[in-house]
């Protein structure tokens, strides 16, 4: 019932998608395209941008079709109720390993970049605790913290950007698709697992104030990230050039160390990791609460909030023990999340349009 | 209603308590005072031993203070050496803790000073090490050095005080038209990208009084019959830039002096502040002498008789002096 009443701007919106992309983004994939890409990843980035564009545009396409309903009630509608409900739980399985991965991602940033002693239970459950309370006010108070947060994150990247800007090669772009197209295609193919997440403005789309605005809003989100990381990929070419982006684990990092503004003002970086534990704050939230979401909505429950508690813990447990080592969360992320996450963002949707185009042609004939 | 905000209210405490936890570090937590902050690594390689030498000085910060506060006693040097050696760089910089009753602290580093017999040996022995390391930065500065790594850190700078600041702020000083400034980001991007070599400063050691003895006579302290060699003050080390190493790799190929490494400076478009000396234009007799300003170059390559060539077009902006 509450749900109902939420009421999401198309700013705030924009917002939320940005930083759902974002947070994530700026920790393994600079290193991953750059990997497989080399020093094109710029173009990668550029093309899962495209990747994410379209899925935003299938989305909205879908979801306008059956105004007031958000992904997984379409699910329900077009594919009667045991396959609806099917699908649900399948986006409510892919939110809590998401959530999980998201959670472990945080952690072994953590542990990795600043506090190798301490335990990552310690990370995980303090940042879901955290987390629970921003699900807990629900998805409008989501939305505006992310609101507030994208301000300062857009002052930050300049602030990081503006004193390094003459260290930069621009000429170690060149040339472009040295090793053919090929590699270039497997990168974007690798963030578009990131930039496939928009795919959550399906979720969002029953809450908005003017629906009509949708691909604007998914538009400027993925153009934000894109730009975000075709910036980054940029100045990691420039300055340290893609052999050694490629071997970094966190180049982004690396890179804020290496400002200097002035002879006195160094080491910012703990501002900066501020702004990303926030990120990654929001986006956990965010994925706890759409796990909730979908388990309500499967089981048709009143309130979300019923099985918070026990979903917390459930993902805490996962975030435990879903890998072994962080090698394992690597691969993971080199090979697998982006099947695996364009699989719910693109494969489900598409499915759900064409069966809902078939029914339309079957009723009418 | 009443229920609710109540209910609120208690999730939030809940909630916030752990967060108390966060303020002590948890884990991590680091003392001030139970660091000791490395301020230069020196590295070389033994040959017969097949092992890393690994000097650091370590800042001791309450020497610093108990000098400027007259403390008296004896006066202690605000540095502190320490000499390990290992199979690796991890396990030399493991031996200092002997020596250490705290935790030694890389994030303040700012110099690395590799030896000779390393650099030939490979950089790749300690740069990976280097760069995984979480506390050191990429904007280290790198110099190579063909004296013993623990003579030129033991060494005395002129006017800084200590090795440390010479060495790091040399590079953002005045004359960097003496030698290429290099830091571990600059090394291994010319390492690993390809039509690249890396090359870094050359350091050397140069011993001599800490006054000169024309100066020492004009103030009096020798008297001209005792002669000056008796009575003048030891002599001291001074570390000074004398040139450039070249490396091929990740392995010293070659030493520059001063002059080569101005040709140097002038293809890779550095040779800022540089000193050319011209005959007058005009024929007269004497010298015109121009400080470069800024200079660009390019590298035009190109073949000639089936041979490959470069074309190194520089044009520099000088101001007459």
């Amino acid at each position: 019932m509450l749900t109902e009443k939420i009421k999401i701007s198309s700013w705030q919106a924009t917002a939320l998608l940005m930083v759902n992309i974002i947070s994530t983004a700026i920790l393994f994939p600079p290193s991953f395209v750059s990997q497989l890409a080399g020093r094109d990843a710029w173009i990668s980035f550029t093309l899962s941008g495209v990747i994410g564009l379209s899925i935003v545009y299938l989305v909205v396409l879908l979801c306008s079709r059956y105004p007031g309903l958000n992904l997984l009630q379409i699910g329900e509608v077009t594919l009667g109720r045991f396959l609806g409900k099917l699908v649900g739980f399948g986006f409510f399985l892919f939110f809590i390993f998401m959530t999980a991965i998201i959670v472990l991602e945080f952690s072994d940033f953590m542990a990795t970049a600043f506090m190798p002693r301490t335990p990552l239970a310690v990370f995980n459950i303090l940042m879901i605790l955290f987390s629970l309370y921003a699900v807990y006010l629900g998805l409008e108070v989501i939305c505006r913290i992310s609101e507030a947060i994208i301000v300062p994150i857009i002052i930050f990247l300049l602030l990081i950007v503006i004193p390094l800007i003459k260290e930069v090669e621009v000429s170690s772009l060149l040339p472009l698709f040295e090793a053919g197209i090929r590699p270039v295609l497997r990168g974007s193919l690798l963030f578009s697992g990131w930039t496939a997440q928009a795919f959550l403005l399906g979720m969002l789309y029953p809450h908005l104030v003017r629906p009509q605005q949708a691909v604007k809003i998914g538009f400027y989100a993925i153009a934000f990230v894109s730009f975000y990381m075709v910036a980054g990929a940029v100045f990691l070419e420039g300055i340290l050039g893609s052999n050694q982006v490629a071997r970094l684990l966190y180049p982004l990092l690396s890179f804020v160390r290496l400002v200097k503004i002035g002879v006195f003002l160094e080491r910012l970086e703990p501002v900066v990791i501020l702004i990303w534990v926030f990120l990654q704050y929001i986006k956990i939230s965010l994925f706890i609460y759409f796990s909730a979401f979908s388990i309500r909505q499967v089981f048709g429950l009143a309130d979300y909030r019923t099985f918070l508690l026990p979903l917390a813990a459930l993902a805490a447990a996962l975030s435990l023990t879903i890998f072994g080592s962080a090698m394992e969360l690597e691969n993971f992320i080199k090979n697998t999340l982006s099947p695996f996450v364009l699989f719910f963002a693109l494969g489900i949707p598409l499915f759900l349009y064409a069966v809902s185009i078939l029914k339309k042609i079957v009723t009418a004939g | 209603m009443m229920n609710t905000i109540c209910k609120r209210k208690f999730f939030l405490v809940i909630i916030l308590l752990p967060l108390l936890l966060l303020n002590v570090g948890c884990w991590d937590r680091e003392e001030l005072e139970e660091l000791a902050y490395v301020m230069v690594i020196g590295i070389d390689y033994l040959p017969e031993e097949e092992k890393i030498e690994v000097t650091t000085i370590i800042s001791r910060p309450f020497a610093a203070t108990m000098q400027g506060e007259g403390g008296g006693g004896e006066e202690a040097e605000p540095f502190h050496l320490i000499t390990t050696q290992g199979v690796s760089l991890s396990t030399a910089l493991e031996q200092q803790n002997a020596f250490l009753a705290r935790r030694a602290y890389f994030g303040h580093n700012e110099v690395i000073v590799v030896g000779e017999k390393l650099a030939r040996q490979g950089l790749h022995l300690i740069l990976d090490r280097i760069i995984r390391e979480r506390e050191v930065r990429l904007g280290n500065y790198l110099y190579v050095t063909v004296d013993d790594v623990k003579e030129v850190l033991l060494s005395h700078a002129k006017i800084e005080e200590g090795l440390a600041p010479f060495l790091s702020e040399w590079p953002e000083g005045a004359f960097s038209s003496l030698a290429v400034d290099m830091d571990i980001r600059k090394f291994t991007r010319s390492m690993l990208d390809e039509g690249t070599d890396p090359v870094l400063p050359l350091l050397s050691i140069r011993t001599e009084a800490p006054i000169s003895p024309k100066e020492a006579e004009l103030r009096g302290q020798v008297s001209p019959e005792e002669g000056l060699e008796k009575s003048l003050p030891e002599k001291v080390p001074y570390p000074q830039i004398s040139g450039t190493g070249v490396f091929k790799g990740d392995r010293l190929a070659g030493l520059m002096n001063i002059n080569e490494t101005r040709g140097l400076l002038y293809m890779r478009g550095e040779a800022n502040n540089s000193q050319e000396i011209i005959e007058d234009p005009f024929g007269n007799p004497g010298y015109v002498i121009l400080t470069v300003l800024r200079s660009r170059s390019q590298i035009i390559p190109f073949f000639q008789d089936g041979l490959p060539g470069v074309l190194i077009e520089v044009a520099a902006e000088s101001e007459i002096c």
